[in-house]
This record gives C-alpha cells, sequence and structure tokens, in this order.
C-alpha cells in the first residue's frame, strides 16, 4: 500500500513537472512580436511622417529590438514545436525574417538587405506605377 | 500347498500387470521421444499457464533498457513463468529421487530390484514429461519476446520515420539551421550595433550571457542523470534501436541453445524406452543368464561326471 501510494506520488510529480515545462500559452508570442517589428521596420522605410533625422533615430531603435527578438525567435524551441505555417515560412525565408543578422552576412544594413533581397533597385523603383491593389 | 498355488498366482497377476503397464510405459515413450520435436502446443501450453504481451505506445515511450525490464517484470507475473517455477520445484523432487533409486539399486537383488527399475523408469517418464512441458515453456516464451521485441523495434522505426518526415521536425531542423547561422554573425552584428551608436547591450544580452552558462550547467545536469541515460551495451552508449536489435539476437541465441536441448530431450525419452523395453523383454522371456544356465545344464557333457565315480 505504501509502495502504491508512493508510486501514485512520482507519477503525479512527473506529470506536474512535464506540464510545467511544458505549458505554452501562445508559443508563437515572440515571433509574431519579431513579425511586428519588421513590419515597423519597413513602413519606417517608407513613411513620408518623418525627416531624414528622425526616421535615422528610429530605425536605430527598431534595429536593437529586433537583434534581440531575432535571437529570442532562433532560440524558442516552442516556436518550432508550434508546428504552424508561419514559423515554417520565417525559418525557411531566413534572408527576409531575420533582416539584421542576415544583413550582417552580406555586410548590408537591414534595410538595404530587403530590398537587395526581394531584388528592388534605383532601376525597378523608377520603373514602377503607383496604383491600387 | 494351496498357499503356495495362491503365491504364485499372485506373483503371476503381479508380472501380468508390471509386464502390462511397462508395455503401455514403453508405448507411450516410445511414442512421446518421436514426438517430443513435433510438441502439440495445444496440450503443453495450457490456457492458466499463458503469457500474452503487448507493444503498448506506453511502452514503446520508455528507454529501452526500462523496455527490457518491464517486459521481464510483466513476465515473472505471468502464469505462464508460475507453472515454469513449478515445473522445476516438481523436476528437482523427481531428479532426487531418481538419484536416490539409483543408488539403492546395486544393492539390491531379484523381484525388488525389478521394482525398483521399473519405479525408476516411471520417475524418469514423469521427469521427461515435466521437462517437455518446461522446454515447449520456455520456447513459447522466447518466442513471444522475440516477437515482442520486433514489434517494439518496428513501432520505433515508424515513430522516428514518421518524425523524419513530420512537419514539426522539418521546421525544428530549418530552425536549428538558421540558428547556427545566426551564431556565426552575433559578434559581428553587436559590433555593427557599437557602429550604430548603441553602445549599452540590451537588458536581454545581459540576460541571456548570465543565463546561459547556468543553463549549460542544467542541460548537462540533465543529460547525466541516471534516469535520461541512453542504453549501454559493454559500457557504450547506443540508440534504443539498436539495444533491441542486441536483445533480439540474444532471444535467437537462447532460441538455437533451446533446439539443441530439445534433442538431448528426445535423447534421453529414446533411451527410457529402450530401457522399458528391456525390462519388458526381461519380464516376459525370464533372464538371459539363467536361460544360458539352463541350456549349460542340458548339455551332456556338462554332467558326464554325475554319472560316474572316479
Amino acid at each position: 500500500m505504501k509502495i502504491l501510494s508512493k508510486t501514485l506520488a512520482i507519477a503525479t510529480l512527473i506529470l506536474s513537472m512535464t506540464s510545467t515545462v511544458n505549458a505554452k500559452p501562445n508559443s508563437l508570442f515572440t515571433l509574431e512580436n519579431l513579425e511586428r517589428q519588421r513590419a515597423a521596420l519597413l513602413d519606417n522605410l517608407t513613411t513620408k511622417q518623418l525627416n531624414v533625422y528622425q526616421r535615422e533615430q528610429e530605425t536605430k531603435n527598431l534595429i536593437k529590438r529586433l537583434v534581440d527578438l531575432e535571437r529570442m525567435v532562433l532560440r524558442d524551441d516552442r516556436i518550432s514545436a508550434s508546428n504552424s505555417i508561419m514559423a515554417k515560412n520565417a525559418f525557411q525565408s531566413y534572408e527576409l525574417t531575420f533582416l539584421v543578422h542576415a544583413g550582417s552576412e552580406s555586410k548590408k544594413l537591414p534595410i538595404a538587405h530587403w530590398l537587395y533581397s526581394l531584388k528592388i533597385t534605383d532601376e525597378s523603383i523608377a520603373k514602377s506605377k503607383l496604383g491600387a491593389r | 500347498m494351496k498357499k503356495t498355488i495362491k503365491i504364485q498366482l499372485n506373483i503371476e497377476k503381479k508380472l501380468i500387470l508390471k509386464s502390462l503397464s511397462l508395455v503401455v510405459l514403453v508405448a507411450s515413450l516410445a511414442f512421446s521421444s518421436t514426438q517430443i520435436a513435433l510438441a502439440d502446443d495445444s496440450k503443453l501450453g495450457s490456457v492458466s499457464s499463458q503469457w500474452k504481451p503487448v507493444a503498448s505506445d506506453k511502452l514503446i515511450k520508455l528507454p529501452a533498457n526500462i523496455i527490457e525490464k518491464r517486459i521481464q517484470k510483466d513476465f515473472k507475473a505471468s502464469a505462464m513463468a508460475t507453472r515454469m517455477t513449478e515445473l522445476d520445484v516438481e523436476m528437482q523432487e523427481n531428479v532426487a529421487v531418481i538419484k536416490a533409486i539409483i543408488q539403492v539399486m546395486p544393492e539390491l537383488e531379484g523381484e525388488v530390484a525389478q521394482n525398483q527399475r521399473f519405479e525408476l523408469l516411471q520417475y524418469k517418464s514423469e521427469y521427461l514429461d515435466l521437462l517437455q512441458e518446461s522446454h515447449y515453456l520456455h520456447q513459447s516464451a522466447l518466442e513471444k519476446k522475440q516477437t515482442l521485441y520486433k514489434n517494439v523495434l518496428d513501432k520505433l522505426r515508424l515513430q522516428s520515420g514518421k518524425m523524419n518526415n513530420n512537419e514539426a521536425y522539418q521546421i525544428q531542423q530549418a530552425q536549428i539551421v538558421a540558428r547556427q547561422r545566426m551564431e556565426k554573425v552575433i559578434e559581428q552584428v553587436d559590433q555593427s550595433l557599437m557602429h550604430l551608436g548603441v553602445e549599452k547591450p540590451s537588458s536581454y544580452t545581459n540576460e541571456y550571457s548570465k543565463n546561459l552558462n547556468q543553463i549549460q550547467n542544467l542541460k548537462m545536469a540533465i543529460n547525466r542523470h541516471q534516469a535520461n541515460q541512453s542504453p549501454k551495451m559493454n559500457g557504450v552508449e547506443i540508440t534504443s534501436e539498436e539495444y533491441l536489435r542486441q536483445l533480439l539476437m540474444s532471444v535467437s541465441t537462447e532460441r538455437s541453445l533451446l533446439d539443441q536441448e530439445a534433442l538431448m530431450l528426445s535423447y534421453m525419452a529414446k533411451l527410457v524406452a529402450l530401457d522399458a523395453q528391456a525390462l519388458e523383454y526381461e519380464l516376459a522371456y525370464g533372464d538371459e543368464e539363467n536361460a544360458e544356465m539352463i541350456s549349460e545344464v542340458s548339455k551332456p557333457s556338462t554332467v558326464t561326471t554325475l554319472f560316474y565315480q572316479e
């Protein structure tokens, strides 16, 4: 009887420990944050509301935050375990998702790297037409 | 006179009964010795002495060395293992009786010796029956273990195959590759941040590097933990699949040894059958030495001295 209660107690402990480790309210939270910051960086590039100095300062802040978020996403095992399309796309498109680290590899600023990855050049921008999508 | 006739009749009756039972014993032994190799499963393994292990998902989740222990524990608790232990005890008792009879045999003569030989044959026959049942149960247990290990191995392979093709596994691999790529440029990125005028590292960077060492220590403790260790074979760590393959190999080794034992068993049964046949002939046709003595007496040359005086 004593052994049985001991076994039960151990089993409960194991169960509670594993559930503590695997507790995941939203496993994609960090990735979503990264996407928000990335979108903000790109928006910062195209917005007309900022002057050059403001744009530069804002970009610095965004890059600083992006560095941390990119590292957090790449180190977070819960994201790959989530089995979501968002996570799959994020890791498959490393060049576009992890702009700061990928840009550092190609010795480019994050924005320049993004433009380069999507093959957006001065010429292609000049050729483009404004219109509704 | 009447008393002598009665005694003679009793002896004859006994002899007839003994020879009858010997005929039956010889016949059954001859039959059983030929049937040992083709042992009828339904007769030997009764429903009460069975073991039905299943390769459940719960079993597969356990570490390989624990799987083996779990199967062994399950087997020990089965009716089959209980019957095997009972048979061992019965065989030990039988062997003790056989040894005792063999020890006293040289001191006995005449009918008592014959009775003892008859008893000895009966005990030997009983022992062989028990040995045959025990042998069948051992063989059956090994077959079941082999099937079980095979099923566990198949399920493990299926699981790892599924895992390799699994979407989650592929995402995990993609993350690992991306992480390795990031690790290579971490210092470069930190330096470029300084160039941009960001001199203070973020709180995440500070805390992360502080925690990293502790995390590594904890990880190492987990890897070293005995409950998390990989199975070992001759002191070398091996995979669960490899461990199960080794277990399967040891089962087939045991099975081939059992086959050899089956051959020994059939030879022992043959010998007991021959002993019984010899005893049956002896009871039916008398002792050869006596017959020879009679024939000696019937030769005139051996009795001529009885007819004259020197």
